[in-house]
């Protein structure tokens, strides 16, 4: 079971499992709540064609496709 | 000593910076602190160090800061630690609380963000939170906590029990609220923001409303009435010293502050109330097609206003890269001052100036998309927190606007003054430092040797040399020139056409360039300003002799370009299918401008390649 945010539907809930990110972008997300045990929710997918907006913990984030792949989930 | 311990981003800077009193640099995103801070302060007469650590997750965190934080805490266990936490991660944050109190120590919780946590539908119980972690936990929001915090840190050691807690928090509503559901939809958000945006323009530029009213008022202040003051000042010299010099170069610096501070004033109205975010996320499909982000929609729109104005709203920008792109575009964007140019030169060459206008502002904003795409670089993934709407408050509103104001008085202003005070003298002094009229000044001289740029363009005259260079003072200043040393401009249309080509395209105004040299650097914004006036020459030669020259100019123009275009793209093709797989990819990725990892396997990449390039060249070879 490989999955990424990619592959949730709208209002499904999830597991962060792996944050592929390292780095800046890595530390960013974390920051924001996209954490290993995080639980997240598909807010809106394509959000005007190329984003993903998530609700993780307190904070509301929209991503990009290109990130929003790198983030391997549970779905719960 | 008492240290503060928290998650990124939980508010410790803040709490610092209230509880010690300090300045300390504080930002709504992660990583700000990345040094231990140390101030000493009273807290209800008693003398105690505060010291601000790095943010932390756990306590064997791998980063740095991290490391440096946890190293700093277990080398002094004397230390009472303020744990601070948002109110939404606290459940979170029990297991790093455990973790840091093993063996006991005096400490207490400070939740913070508890105002925005519960608008958003969370609920958090104090008291049991308090009773079952055993220590004091009190609110970073209400009132008295240097009290509360004093009191608690005289307690006795203790150690937090790693429990669960989630029975006393209830998390916020997830998912959006109605109005999001509205904001963030295609169809309805960006008519929305757009209309939010206008209103600020308008307000800001418009005739007869609040920006525009208070730049009369500090005009007329200065102008007429200290002006008309100082008429009786009785030398001469002294006289057009302070009249001509000061008084007006005070006059038009100053007058650009009330636009100025309209404009911050609602950036920051809209950044506060999460707006801008919004409009960001919106936005930023189309403008990172471009090079630019989505933020930078408030500041390219505010170009229509005054150029100066809109650099120094780009400071908020995600990234050094794409601060340098808008600052770029920018003067591409029509000012209002250039309207008068345009009205002026438009009468010689349009029976209706309107379409005239229009024409410049459309071929102004085309050429800011064309620089946007020349400097274009792979930005960076796109990601961005969507800030909870609320109403901004007054009180930080009226500081970050008080401290935009004194910025742009110390580091712009001064600048400007210098410049215009400069100008004064050489426009009413002659070699010999006798006042005397324009035509006979120094500036003069120095335009007459600048006159052979202009006379490709037909027109070798000094005056339109000071004309031109009279519009670095400001563009409106072009107008006025005109008018004084001509009357009505009196070259043919295609010179005029070509004149207003040049003004759209040239360097910014002198406090446009102290506002770029303030946010990217002094070499850099010269750089910019000679760079953009090269170009801007070489364009107006471009369109007067394709105005004058007809179809034929035209033509051979267009010749070099479009067989550089032919030829690069040969060429291109043969080197891609004669290369190593590497260097074809690495060509297409040059050609298209953007480097997306293709999602099919090598092999059958190259053989679909490699089939593409057979069928095009195939009529070719008389297959």
């Amino acid at each position: 079971m490989d999955m990424n945010i990619c592959d949730l539907k709208r209002g499904e809930r999830a597991i962060v499992l792996k944050v592929e990110h390292t780095g800046e972008l890595g530390d960013r997300l974390i920051a924001l709540g996209v954490y290993v045990g995080a639980k997240i929710m598909v807010l809106k997918r394509s959000l005007r064609g190329h984003a993903y907006l998530i609700q993780a913990g307190n904070s509301k984030i929209a991503m990009e496709r290109e990130i929003a792949s790198g983030v391997r989930i549970w779905r719960t | 000593m008492m240290l503060l311990v928290g998650n990124p981003n939980a508010g410790k800077s803040t709490l610092f910076n209230r509880l010690a009193r300090a300045h300390a640099h504080v930002g709504n995103w992660h990583g700000v602190t990345v040094d231990a801070l140390a101030k000493q302060a009273t807290l209800k007469g008693k003398t105690i160090k505060f010291v601000d650590l790095p943010g932390i997750y756990t306590a064997a965190g791998k980063s740095l800061e991290e490391k440096y934080a946890c190293r700093y805490i277990e080398e002094r266990p004397a230390a009472a630690l303020a744990f601070v936490s948002e109110c939404g991660r606290v459940e979170q944050f029990v297991p790093l609380m455990a973790e840091l109190t093993k063996g006991g120590r005096r400490c207490a919780l400070i939740l913070t963000k508890r105002r925005r946590f519960e608008r958003e539908g969370g609920r958090i119980d104090v008291a049991a939170l308090s009773s079952r972690l055993g220590i004091p936990v009190l609110c970073a929001e209400e009132k008295g906590l240097e009290d509360a915090l004093a009191h608690a840190l005289d307690g006795h050691p203790t150690s937090v029990p790693n429990i669960a807690i989630s029975d006393l928090v209830r998390p916020i509503c997830e998912g959006l609220s109605r109005v999001d559901r509205v904001l963030l939809n295609g169809f309805f958000g960006v008519p929305i923001f757009f209309l939010l945006l206008l209103a600020a323009f308008f307000l800001t530029f418009a005739k007869g409303l609040p920006g525009d009213l208070m730049k009369g008022g500090i005009e007329w202040l200065f102008n007429d009435y200290l002006g008309g003051m100082s008429a009786g000042i009785p030398s001469p010299i002294v006289r057009s010293l302070v009249q001509d010099g000061i008084l007006k170069s005070l006059g038009s610096v100053l007058c650009f502050l009330p636009q100025i501070a309209l404009l911050h004033l609602f950036l920051i109205l809209l950044e506060e109330s999460g707006l801008l975010s919004r409009l960001a996320i919106l936005t930023d499909g189309f403008f990172s097609k471009i090079g630019l982000s989505g933020r930078a929609v408030f500041s390219l729109l505010m170009g229509f206003g005054c150029t100066a104005a809109a650099v120094t709203t780009t400071r908020g920008l995600d990234d050094k890269a794409t601060q340098r792109r808008v600052i770029l575009c920018l003067p591409y964007i029509s000012c209002s001052a250039k309207l008068p140019v345009y009205l002026v030169l438009s009468a010689s060459f349009f029976q209706n100036p309107f379409v005239a206008v229009i024409l410049l502002y459309a071929l102004g904003a085309g050429i800011s998309v064309v620089v946007a795409l020349f400097f274009k670089k792979k930005s960076p993934p796109f990601i961005a927190e969507l800030a909870p709407l609320q109403l901004p408050r007054p009180l930080f509103v009226w500081k970050s606007l008080l401290f935009q104001v004194k910025q742009f008085i110390i580091k712009v202003a001064t600048v400007i003054l210098a410049f215009f005070i400069a100008s004064w003298f050489l426009s009413s002094f002659s070699f010999s430092f006798a006042l005397c009229d324009v035509e006979g000044s120094m500036l003069a001289t120095i335009c007459s040797w600048f006159r052979w740029l202009f006379s490709p363009l037909g027109m070798g005259d000094w005056r339109i040399a000071y004309a031109a260079l009279s519009g670095l003072v400001a563009k409106e200043n072009v107008a006025g020139a005109i008018a004084m040393l001509y009357g009505s401009f009196p070259y043919s249309s295609a010179s005029a056409f070509a004149f207003a080509v040049f003004i759209l395209a040239c360097s910014p105004c002198v406090s446009a360039i102290a506002a770029t040299a303030r946010e990217v650097g002094k070499k850099r914004a010269l750089l910019y300003a000679v760079g953009q006036t090269l170009s801007a020459l070489l364009l107006s030669y471009a369109v007067y002799y394709c105005l004058i020259g007809g179809a034929l100019y035209v033509a051979i123009a267009a010749a070099p370009i479009v067989a550089i275009c032919i030829i690069g793209k040969n060429c291109e093709k043969v080197s891609r299918t004669r290369r190593k797989f590497a260097q074809r990819l690495h060509r297409r990725h040059l050609r298209t401008g953007v480097d997306v990892p293709s999602r099919t396997p090598k092999k059958q990449r190259c053989a679909c390649k490699r089939h593409q390039d057979g069928r095009k060249r195939a009529p070719s070879r008389g297959r």
